[in-house]
């Protein structure tokens, strides 16, 4: 793969070739990918953009009514605390999701036996073939009166620490939080350690000649060339804090005790599902693309990926 | 000059025996993309004994880690053999004799949630993989007036998160009178699924070598040929990957089939999970059962495509 020549470029000059099929067949090829992405998102997605200025009721006519729904949410108190969950929430998932599993990459990675290295790698990605749902059902068990972690409390005999997790308003969050410990995630393990696998023989060799310690090996070599594996997992992070209430909805359900777990893109759920508030949730849905986009803009602009020699 | 020679022999000497390890790694280092590490570094510490401690501190914390992370799934496995007494009186450690009957009615009452599940998992990873390979080719191997257009048109939908389209989407294909089908999960699964393996089998079509392609125009072989006989036999690994990450999402997703489908005909296992976990209230032998039997389906394709799963993902191709 590496002494292919690089990719021609998207926006190189344009050449017809001579073997080419007419442009027509191309175009017929391509109608039907691209006429169900019009169907099922471009449409819904212009759509939740216009009603997003419309006042929408389930089974009535949308209403334009301007920006009435983002005042209405600069002042809702549920958002605001939603928000500030949500800020909560995502800086710990961010910083266990990323860190935990590249801690542990790296451990597998130093592993001197291929075998051991090969079977806990496989052992991390085991838990994947549980449905994401069941997951969440089973940490929902872990945390009721009858679970796990108060058997584990009381048999340590700590129970003053005992709290119903998620009904406690101080616990909830930390409790929605912690679910999937130790977050050695499988997938984001075997992203980093295909970033580390693919480092160059001879750049990990100059820095030995040139007796650079652990640390310095992590810190200067391993991450600066594994930036594209780190940008990925930050994109599919961030989507994934932003748009993932279903956890949420399991354990809690409606973000409860009081708005404690609830976040944006369960409120809109909820204001669009429950409370047949569709141009107000579809308000909240704009909002939270706009935060993606300058997200992933900023992550784009400012994290660049190293080349090096092999490329890969 | 002999004497310079022997400067350097003396030299050389005294580089393999201080980096002997590298060069005795070095003729064990395999191909990296089947994960096959460079293992250079340790060996020259490992007389000393603060290393050795690290060594083994950090090995430990891998095994804590890996052993933490099953703790819920062993507990799961452990208690879907207990019945109603068991659980009770037996709660962390296997209890005997195992209550298989959890398992018998935890089947009776998913089996049809699972093959829903199949039905439309394997339905619309075909369709995102046909579609993707179509494009992706198109993409990669062709010029025509619009193609940057269409392609980044089609990249952009990406970006958008599927929490804005939800609401809609649902007002869309209740419109449509897909609601409590399979085509509502299905087709709408094609058109998101296909971007992500657009992009992917895109930029590996673009990596192969131009002359491979050409060489099959000049024996007369035209778009499907090259496609069919020279592009999918190199790309085995990276249409994996598109399989099993279209598969996952696909299995896994929840929102959708949830507020579009109500009927137990068309239900999917994810739904069919909440409903059942609803109707098992306090018998947690059961309810465990259910549980496991959800990860079957996976965990025997697991076992299957070991090998290729583990390949395919640390092969590099993901990466921003």
């Amino acid at each position: 793969m590496n002494l292919t020549p690089p990719p021609e470029s998207l926006s190189g000059p344009a050449r017809r070739k001579a073997g080419q099929p007419k442009t027509a067949v191309i175009y017929g090829l391509l109608a039907i990918p691209v006429l169900f992405l019009v169907i099922f998102n471009y449409i819904p997605a212009f759509s939740a953009l216009y009603h997003a200025f419309t006042q929408w009721d389930p089974g009535k006519p949308a209403v334009w009514i301007g920006l009435d729904n983002f005042r209405v949410l600069a002042h809702d108190p549920i958002f605001r605390q939603s928000l500030y969950n949500l800020l909560k929430l995502g800086i710990f998932i961010f910083s266990v999701n990323l860190l935990v599993p590249f801690a542990v990459a790296e451990m597998i990675y130093h592993l001197r036996s291929e075998r051991w290295s090969y079977l806990a790698r496989v052992l991390l990605v085991i838990p994947m073939v549980v449905p994401g749902v069941v997951v969440y059902m089973i940490w929902a068990f872990v945390y009721m009166d009858c679970g796990p972690l108060t058997a584990f409390l009381e048999a340590m005999r700590l129970q003053d620490w005992i709290y119903g997790w998620l009904s406690h308003p101080k616990t909830a969050l930390w409790a929605v939080a912690f679910v999937g410990f130790p977050f050695a995630y499988g997938f984001n393990v075997l992203i980093y350690y295909a970033g580390l696998a693919n480092i160059p023989l001879s750049i990990l060799e100059a820095a030995e000649v040139d007796g650079m310690g652990a640390l310095g090996r992590i810190l200067r070599i391993h991450i600066p060339l594994i930036v594209s594996q780190i940008k990925l997992l930050v994109v599919v992070t961030m989507i994934g804090v932003v748009n993932g209430f279903e956890s949420i909805y399991i354990l809690t359900k409606d973000g409860g005790p009081g708005y404690e777990t609830m976040v944006p893109g369960l409120y809109m759920f909820l204001n669009g599902f429950s409370f047949g508030r569709m141009g107000y949730a579809s308000a909240i849905g704009l909002l939270m693309l706009a935060l993606l986009l300058a997200f992933t803009f900023l992550i784009n602009r400012y994290v660049r990926a190293e080349d090096y020699e092999a490329g890969a | 000059m002999k004497k310079e020679l022997t400067k350097e022999t003396a030299g050389t000497a005294r580089l393999i025996k201080e980096h002997g390890h590298l060069a005795r790694d070095l003729d064990h280092v395999r191909d990296p993309i089947t994960g096959k590490m460079p293992v250079l570094l340790y060996q020259a510490r490992r007389g000393r004994a603060g290393a050795r401690v690290w060594g083994v501190c950090w090995r430990f914390a891998l095994a804590a880690l890996l052993f933490l992370t099953f703790v819920p799934f062993l507990f799961m496995l452990i208690t879907s053999l207990k019945d109603t007494h068991q659980f009770y009186h037996t709660f962390w450690t296997p209890a005997w004799p195992p209550t298989w009957d959890n398992y018998a009615r935890a089947f009776g009452e998913l089996h049809r949630c699972i093959l829903n599940s199949i039905l439309v998992t394997a339905l619309s990873v075909s369709g995102i993989l046909i579609f993707s390979v179509i494009s992706g080719f198109l993409f990669a191997r062709y010029v025509f007036p619009g193609r940057e257009l269409i392609y980044y048109g089609m990249l952009a939908m990406m970006m958008v998160p599927s929490v804005l389209m939800l609401i809609p989407q649902f007002v869309w294909v209740q419109r449509l009178g897909l609601l409590d089908t399979y085509a509502v999960m299905i087709l709408p699964y094609m058109a998101g699924g296909q971007v992500l393996g657009m992009y992917l089998l895109r930029s590996f079509f673009s990596q192969i070598d131009k002359n491979l392609f050409e060489a099959a125009e000049i024996d007369g072989g035209g778009l499907f040929r090259q496609l069919w006989h020279v592009a999918l036999p190199l790309s085995r690994p990276i249409l994996g990957v598109v399989a099993i990450m279209s598969a996952l999402g696909v299995w896994n997703s929840f929102l959708w089939p949830l507020v579009t489908t109500s009927s137990e005909d068309v239900m999917v296992l994810t739904v069919g999970m909440l409903r059942y976990t609803q109707r098992q209230m306090y018998q947690y032998g059961p309810m465990f059962a259910g549980y496991t039997i959800s990860a079957i389906p996976l965990a025997s394709l697991f076992a299957i495509f070991t090998r290729a799963f583990m390949k395919g993902v640390t092969s590099g191709a993901l990466k921003a």
